[in-house]
């Protein structure tokens, strides 16, 4: 009896000193444009072939946000799903709530939404259709969603729209994303909008609008564009 | 010593009983499982009643005069008779015939070429499409926030009065799940409560040899998609399911429809060309249009005497719920 007592006392001690421990981490993502430099959207940008462009637009689905130590998952985000909207600064930080006082070395998360999660119906909050992520001539939830216009694309007012998703094989373009980073309490993430346009082209992909092989290798294109200042 | 897979059996069972309400949804003993996930929407009166509002609802059109029901009218089991393709605002014309909405919660994928993955997510098609209602969810959402009989009808159904998009179309999903279809006479032959004519009895055996692997008994469809042989459509030029796959072998494939309420749903195929039950079993006999992606069961072709069409016929007519068409719970609410 006596020893059932002490180990009760040992534990409630223990998940005390567990939920004390509690620690917030903040991961921002912003967009850039040259090097580290916030993008602005509605303004102009010069690319290296002397041609312009300007952003109007860039909405994406950051999920399943994990913490990873030595190749090995030390945390993982309940219910996440968030929207990203560059237009919208409060929708670019995730504040992580961990029970205790993780390590870690690397971040990893999905740009997209998950193939069960575009299956099971209607969905509140950053998932809500409303949010104007969702398609409705066919199932699915644009993964990411970038517009504005460029002089490089022939179109009328030489507009460009990419909206990447597809959530069934062969053109599943849910991608996985894991950079090194140093622990601390605010991690900025950046997707770096130059290196993303200078790796396409958009005199021929300016209208990518349903889940095919090119919003496929686009999404693909997306997932090597993330970067840290670590 | 119980088998866990008796104890699995049995759990899910009790969270079947639990999770649908009976009086609200009527679902037959001898039918499968249904494939939509009341656990994630539970069946609740306010809120089948919200989602009936929202069905007869024109302000779900950009210029509020096209509903649900302006496609899906009950009388015809939910679908637009007399009209080969449905038109939406402004007198524009689609592409496609309008299906008829019954045993939604058994269906897998929504529309022609299985576009739809959830009835959650069907009404944002129509709302969305130009020839349609020509609107969207955020335009829809905006209007009903700002109706007072809307309020206080997602009050009752949320306890907060504020619309949302996922509350609008699930509580459309509630009201569609509502509209069972399972008590025409041939379901009523199959409880042992009347019986078939000889004529029926005819027609259903040959139903049972001619038909069946496609139009499967209790549902009257697979739920897959095939290729039967239509010609195709030299205006529309529609692929069918190909055009969601981007697979050259779906090419022509269309959704396999219910043939429950069939008397009431004419004009049939995707793209209504045949007015007549009669024109259907004569497409069938004669005019199968050889593809690469035609259906195996029609390769062959299908053989029917006139008496057996027939006989046939009338059996289909079997398969037509006077209850369910005529049920006030289903119509306008007043």
């Amino acid at each position: 009896m006596k020893t059932l007592l002490l180990s009760c006392c040992l534990f409630i001690t223990y998940l005390n000193t567990f939920c004390q421990n509690t620690t917030n981490i903040s991961v921002s993502f912003s967009a850039v444009f040259n090097g580290f430099e916030p993008l602005i959207l509605d303004s102009a940008y010069v690319l290296k072939n002397s041609s312009s462009i300007k952003f109007e637009t860039l909405k994406y689905y950051v999920s399943a946000l994990q913490f990873i130590k030595n190749n090995e998952v030390v945390f993982t985000e309940k219910n996440s799903f968030h929207l990203i909207d560059i237009a919208h600064n409060s929708s670019q930080t995730i504040e992580v709530e961990c029970l205790h006082k993780i390590n870690f070395d690397k971040i990893q998360f999905n740009v997209g939404i998950d193939s069960v999660t575009n299956c099971a119906g209607a969905m509140a909050g950053d998932l809500d259709p409303t949010k104007g992520m969702y398609w409705t001539w066919q199932s699915g939830y644009i993964n990411f969603k970038l517009e504005g216009a460029s002089s490089q694309c022939t179109r009328v007012n030489n507009q460009f729209q990419l909206h990447l998703g597809g959530y069934q094989a062969p053109c599943n373009a849910l991608q996985k994303v894991a950079l090194n980073v140093v622990p601390k309490n605010k991690i900025p993430i950046y997707f770096d909008l130059k290196q993303f346009v200078e790796m396409i082209d958009l005199s021929t992909q300016h209208h990518v609008m349903s889940a095919n092989s090119e919003a496929l290798m686009l999404s693909k294109q997306v997932a090597n564009c993330f970067k840290t200042n670590d | 010593m119980i088998k866990p897979k008796y104890i699995i059996g049995f759990i899910s069972l009790f969270l079947v009983a639990f999770t649908i309400n009976e009086t609200l949804f009527y679902m037959p003993k001898y039918w499968p499982k249904p494939v939509y996930n009341f656990a994630n929407n539970p069946l609740i009166q306010p809120k089948i009643l919200l989602g009936r509002h929202l069905f007869y609802e024109p302000m779900l059109s950009k210029n509020n005069t096209i509903s649900c029901e302006s496609c899906h009218s009950p009388f015809s089991a939910f679908t637009h008779t007399d009209h080969t393709v449905s038109h939406g605002i402004n007198d524009s014309i689609g592409t496609r015939n309008a299906p008829a909405l019954m045993n939604l919660a058994w269906q897998k994928t929504f529309m022609w070429d299985g576009a739809i993955n959830n009835l959650d997510m069907q009404a944002l098609a129509p709302i969305s499409h130009r020839a349609e209602m020509g609107s969207s969810i955020n335009e829809v959402i905006k209007k009903l926030n700002q109706s007072t009989k809307y309020k206080l009808l997602f009050y009752n159904a949320f306890k907060d009065s504020l619309a949302t998009g996922e509350r609008t179309l699930k509580a459309i999903s509630q009201f569609m799940l509502t509209l069972v279809s399972a008590n025409a006479k041939y379901d009523k032959v199959m409880r042992n409560e009347l019986p078939f004519t000889e004529q029926e009895k005819n027609g259903y055996t040959l139903f049972k040899k001619k038909c069946s692997s496609c139009h499967t008994e209790p549902l009257f469809t697979n739920g897959n998609f095939e290729n039967n042989g239509l010609p195709i459509d030299t205006f529309f030029k529609d692929i069918g399911r190909m055009r969601i796959t981007l697979n050259p072998n779906d090419s022509l494939k269309f959704k396999v429809p219910s043939l429950r309420n069939i008397e009431y749903s004419y004009p049939y195929m995707h793209d209504g060309r045949f007015k007549k039950l009669s024109q259907v079993l004569n497409h069938y006999t004669n005019g199968i249009h050889s593809s690469k992606t035609l259906a195996q069961q029609l390769k062959s072709g299908v053989v029917l005497t006139s008496n057996e069409k027939v006989d046939l016929i009338h059996f289909l007519l079997t398969l037509s719920d006077k209850e369910f068409v005529f049920n006030s719970k289903n119509q306008y609410p007043k």
